[in-house]
């Protein structure tokens, strides 16, 4: 590393800077594990968790994962496997690049502690940051014999179980009623190796409850394996991947790798995804792709090419006589539900990602339809812009045959979609711009487009225009929307944070959208806005209060509508959340909540028919890290009344490690659940939990084969890691 | 004919007695969150932004609904600095010879020390039908501007107060507003504001809106209203002793509305 005069002098004022800082020196490291920090951005997101956060939830569990494995060197990793931290909010987009240009300008980093030396990075920035950054040295790897590459690494061992205590109508055994096939308990087992974040391979086995293990109802053992092997980093090849593998480029609008948290209340969080290929190490059963994937680096270009066929689960229908008609036997308009087996499976009505497989309907969908993917990805670096270019493809074969139903008009019907797209991104000055425009077979163009601005070091703009046509079709995207995939979608997002105080951290956003076509549940084109502002106090270092409200409109069909033709009236969800955390001592820390929700219709025609439901929801958390102990506890007790399902309330919840619950609060009662971490050995921890929620105005809870005849439903969970 | 009744009746049914509302391109790039201003402008906003004024200035600008014409809404301003404190003359004229609202508007405003600037004024409305003669009245207006620090501009205004109307029989009402709003400006470049907006027969009105100073002479806005939700964008450029600004709004049911207009001589960035 050569360094001209001024930039040495820049370096040691770098070094002053850094020694005279006693606040940051004197501390240990930050003792707020990375778990906890990834709890809370989980906690901010899941509040906004539809159907779709649960994926991304499990895609941030495995960047946890990779992060908790080995921290992100400051000298090594390229932007793309920061993005993760962009994403949870806990780094800006342009605080990253100003990380990448001083280690352009000043050479590699010395120390994290150099971090602070950076003008956009502020204090509690770097505290979160700490954990997670290392600074390596270059050519670490290279000397490593492959041996000890392959095998001398860190082995990981899950092994997890768990069960609802109260019988379930499907495990009874009678005779009148076919119930599951399996017993009750949900168990998984997975084992990980890491060299670094250089080579990773590892398979997870999965058997959901009701499903069989092994025995007549599941030959195979269980239900759901998964397998993988990476490298990166060997001479031109910068990711190669063998088994199950998960791809993103640009904004998603093709293939987005599950992991795009869409609206969240870090207001200036990034979208753009990380690495483009990832190992998959999750246990949704379809989403994915197995096969293998490379990106292989040539200076400036980049070209990643990746190939899968697999099986996925199909709801199949039998076709009538003449398959062009519209008019086939379907089983289901809700791509959720399940579809009954045919004795001519020549087409599908829809690809069930709900993985489960209990009873002879369900089994047969599972894996009823073959899919093979691929496709390439060129992309060119300049500086600090990147243009990508994508080609893919996907097969099935069995043709899909989708609802005819008219807000259903453009789904993807047939047995192949193409895809085109271009991406784009990069900074000018203090605005960082990126867009996506991608073509699928029919015709149909989905574009998004945004600039994040840092406009002061306490004020980030951004703002992000979207407009996806009714005909465009995706089955892997996972872009910035309102819905689950960008479709049928126009609208405009404006995000703003200001901290005007070191302590007082003001978000906002506002987003409005229309569907330019009909929509499930709207039958005609719709409208939509949504609001949040937030105002967080953070008056220690351990403390911080926030108050957040939300406010969102959604036209859809009246309720209670007794007109022959439906018409749209605006749904109104408003929220209001107070919440607050503290650690009182290392060993201590405490969360309260109260959180409201308003629920009902605006422009309404007939006010008498406004029927405005509350829901409320407040709890209490208690995590005890005894100092002398080998073990932490986290406890909370929460009380809900909600009065509808409009007005449930989400709520995140710690759990074992790597896997996470944001149930959901309606009716009245109250949940309580308690998690342990027992460190048995070095190398072995026990996490048990147990949790429970009771009604006090249900008798029963689920429904069909789910159905509980009690008013409580109690899980327990334990899991084993063992480390070696 | 028809067609002028029509637009009559358009002004009408969408309640375009939007004239105590922030008006100009820089309030319409802004989302109209600009009562806590200083600028010429200040005068279709909130009378005491005119306080900070030391010279002599002129603003003139016009914008129009749903790109018809017709519904156009032209607007001049005057402000005349003295010992005593600065005197605005606003006039504002909306519609056109079937269907015209009209005001005039005499403000005074002054500082009370470095933090405070108090505003006041006499506003003048006429409102002529074609066929049906015209109604007339006399209302006002106060404004409050408050800097606690140098970053920060909290603002009120409260228009037509008395709920003055155009007829006795409480048919012609004129809308009575209140607004509330903070400039917040941590750098010469750049500034973010924010106000509520009640009037007393429509829903809250949440504005919020960025000024950002991209370049010498030339500066970007962005902002949001909401009821209905309406994204807004400006550009501000200094030609010479010249402040041109071009706003639009971007409303769901109108179309977009566009503003444009020049203030002279141009402003010094805010402090």
């Amino acid at each position: 590393m050569r360094l001209s005069v001024p930039d040495c002098w820049q370096r040691g004022f770098a070094l002053f800077a850094l020694l005279s800082f006693h606040n940051l020196c004197a501390q240990p490291a930050p003792s707020e594990s990375i778990e906890q920090m990834f709890n809370q951005s989980l906690d901010q997101a899941a509040e906004f968790s539809d159907a779709v956060a649960e994926s991304a939830l499990d895609a941030l569990s495995q960047i946890l994962d990779q992060l908790a494995q080995q921290p992100l060197d400051l000298n090594r990793n390229e932007a793309a496997d920061w993005q993760p931290l962009v994403l949870a909010g806990l780094l800006s987009e342009s605080q990253l690049e100003e990380l990448f240009n001083h280690r352009h300008r000043y050479g590699l980093y010395l120390s994290p502690y150099e971090l602070q030396t950076l003008p956009r990075m502020d204090l509690a920035t770097l505290r979160q940051l700490l954990p997670l950054v290392t600074v390596g040295r270059a050519a670490e790897h290279s000397t490593t014999p492959w041996s000890r590459q392959w095998f001398g690494g860190d082995n990981q061992l899950f092994l997890r179980a768990s069960t609802v205590l109260e019988p379930q109508a499907g495990f009874r055994n009678s005779d009148s009623l076919p119930g599951y096939a399996g017993d009750r308990s949900k168990l998984y087992l997975r084992y990980q190796y890491n060299f670094g974040n250089r080579i990773r391979y590892g398979f997870t086995a999965e058997k959901d409850p009701g499903e069989g293990l092994f025995g007549p109802a599941q030959r195979t053992g269980f239900d759901f394996y998964s397998g993988h092997i990476y490298v990166r980093d060997v001479g031109v090849v910068k990711d190669l991947c063998f088994g199950d593998y998960e791809v993103g480029f640009g904004q998603g609008l093709v293939w987005g790798a599950g992991f795009g948290l869409r609206k969240n209340a870090a207001v200036i969080g990034g979208l753009r995804a990380g690495r483009p290929i990832g190992a998959y190490t999750s246990v949704g059963e379809n989403r994915f792709l197995r096969g293998a994937a490379a990106r292989i680096g040539l200076g400036t270009l980049e070209l990643t090419v990746f190939a899968s066929h697999k099986a996925v689960d199909a709801n199949v229908v039998a076709l009538e006589n003449n398959p062009d008609s519209l008019g086939m036997s379907e089983t289901g308009t809700d791509p959720e539900s399940i579809g009954a087996g045919a004795e001519s499976p020549d087409g599908v009505s829809a690809f069930p990602d709900d993985g489960l497989h209990r009873t002879e309907t369900e089994w047969a969908k599972k894996d009823a339809a073959r899919e093979t993917a691929f496709g390439a990805h060129l992309l060119l670096r300049r500086s600090n812009w990147k243009l990508g270019l994508l080609a893919s493809h996907l097969r099935y074969n069995t043709f899909l045959e989708p609802s005819d139903q008219l807000y259903a008009q453009y789904n993807f019907s047939g047995n192949q979609l193409s895809h085109a797209s271009l991406h784009g991104s990069g900074t000018w000055r203090n605005l960082s711009f990126f867009g996506e425009a991608a073509l699928s077979q029919n015709g149909g163009l989905a574009a998004v487009a945004g600039v994040m601005a840092s406009l002061h070091p306490r004020v980030d703009l951004s703002v992000i225009s979207r407009r996806y046509a009714p005909q465009y079709q995706s089955l892997y995207a996972s872009a910035f929307a309102e819905q689950s995939s960008p479709r049928n979608e126009h609208g405009i997002y404006f995000g703003l944070r200001v901290r005007p105080f070191s302590r007082i951290t003001l978000d906002a956003y506002a987003d409005a959208y229309t569907h330019p076509w009909l929509r499930f549940g709207a039958d005609a084109p719709s409208r939509g806005r949504d609001y949040l502002a937030q105002l967080a106090y953070a008056p220690s270092r351990n403390t911080l209060l926030y108050l957040r409200a939300r406010h969102e409109v959604k036209e859809e069909n009246a309720p209670a509508n007794e007109a022959a033709l439906d018409y749209l009236t605006g749904q109104r969800r408003s929220s209001l959340r107070l919440n607050l955390s503290a650690r009182l001592s290392p060993q201590l820390r405490l969360q309260s909540r109260i959180e409201a929700v308003w629920a009902g219709t605006v422009q309404q025609p007939f006010p008498e028919r406004d029927t405005t439901t509350t829901g409320l929801l407040l709890f209490q958390d208690l995590q005890w890290t005894p100092a002398r102990l080998p073990l932490s506890l986290t406890v909370r007790y929460a009380l809900f009344d909600a009065q509808s399902f409009d007005a449930r309330l989400y709520a995140f919840e710690n759990d074992v490690l790597y896997s996470f619950s944001v149930p959901f609060f309606q009716d009245r009662g109250s949940r309580y659940y308690a998690v342990t971490r027992i460190r048995l050995a070095r190398w072995l921890d026990l996490y048990l939990r147990y949790a429970r929620t009771s009604y006090q105005n249900r008798e029963n809870i689920g429904s069909g084969l789910d159905l509980i005849e009690a008013p409580h439903k109690s899980e327990v969970k334990a899991m084993l890691r063992v480390k070696w | 004919m028809k067609h002028s009744i029509a637009l009559a009746l358009l002004c009408f049914s969408l309640g375009s007695r939007a004239q105590p509302e922030a008006f100009g391109p820089r309030a319409t790039g802004l989302a109209g969150a600009v009562v806590a201003d200083n600028s010429p402008w200040a005068g279709f906003a909130n009378p005491a932004g005119l306080a900070a004024i030391d010279r002599f200035s002129a603003a003139l600008a016009v914008d129009r609904r749903a790109w018809l014409p017709g519904l156009e809404t032209f607007g001049a301003g005057l402000t005349l600095p003295a010992e005593f404190g600065c005197i605005g003359l606003i006039f504002r004229q909306f519609g056109y010879s079937f269907y015209r609202e009209q005001s005039a508007s005499l403000l005074f405003a002054r500082r009370f020390g470095p933090q405070w600037s108090i505003g006041i004024g006499l506003d003048y409305l006429r409102l002529s039908l074609a066929d049906y003669g015209r109604r007339q009245t006399i209302t006002g207006q106060a404004g409050l501007l408050y800097q606690p620090f140098n970053q920060l501009t909290v603002g009120m205004r409260i228009y037509n107060p008395f709920q003055a109307a155009l007829s006795e029989d409480g048919q012609e009402n004129w809308p009575t507003l209140f607004s509330l709003g903070a400039s917040y400006a941590p750098a010469q470049n750049l500034s973010v504001k924010t106000q509520v907006d009640k009037s007393l027969e429509g829903p809250l009105r949440v504005r919020c809106g960025l000024d950002y100073e991209v370049m010498e002479s030339l500066r970007l806005r962005v902002g949001f209203s909401t009821e209905p939700a309406t994204p807004q964008a400006g550009i501000g450029y200094r030609l010479k002793a010249l402040d041109l600004d071009l706003g639009a709004g971007f409303h769901p049911y109108l179309g977009v509305i566009p503003a444009v207009g020049f203030c002279w001589p141009a402003q010094k960035p805010e402090p």
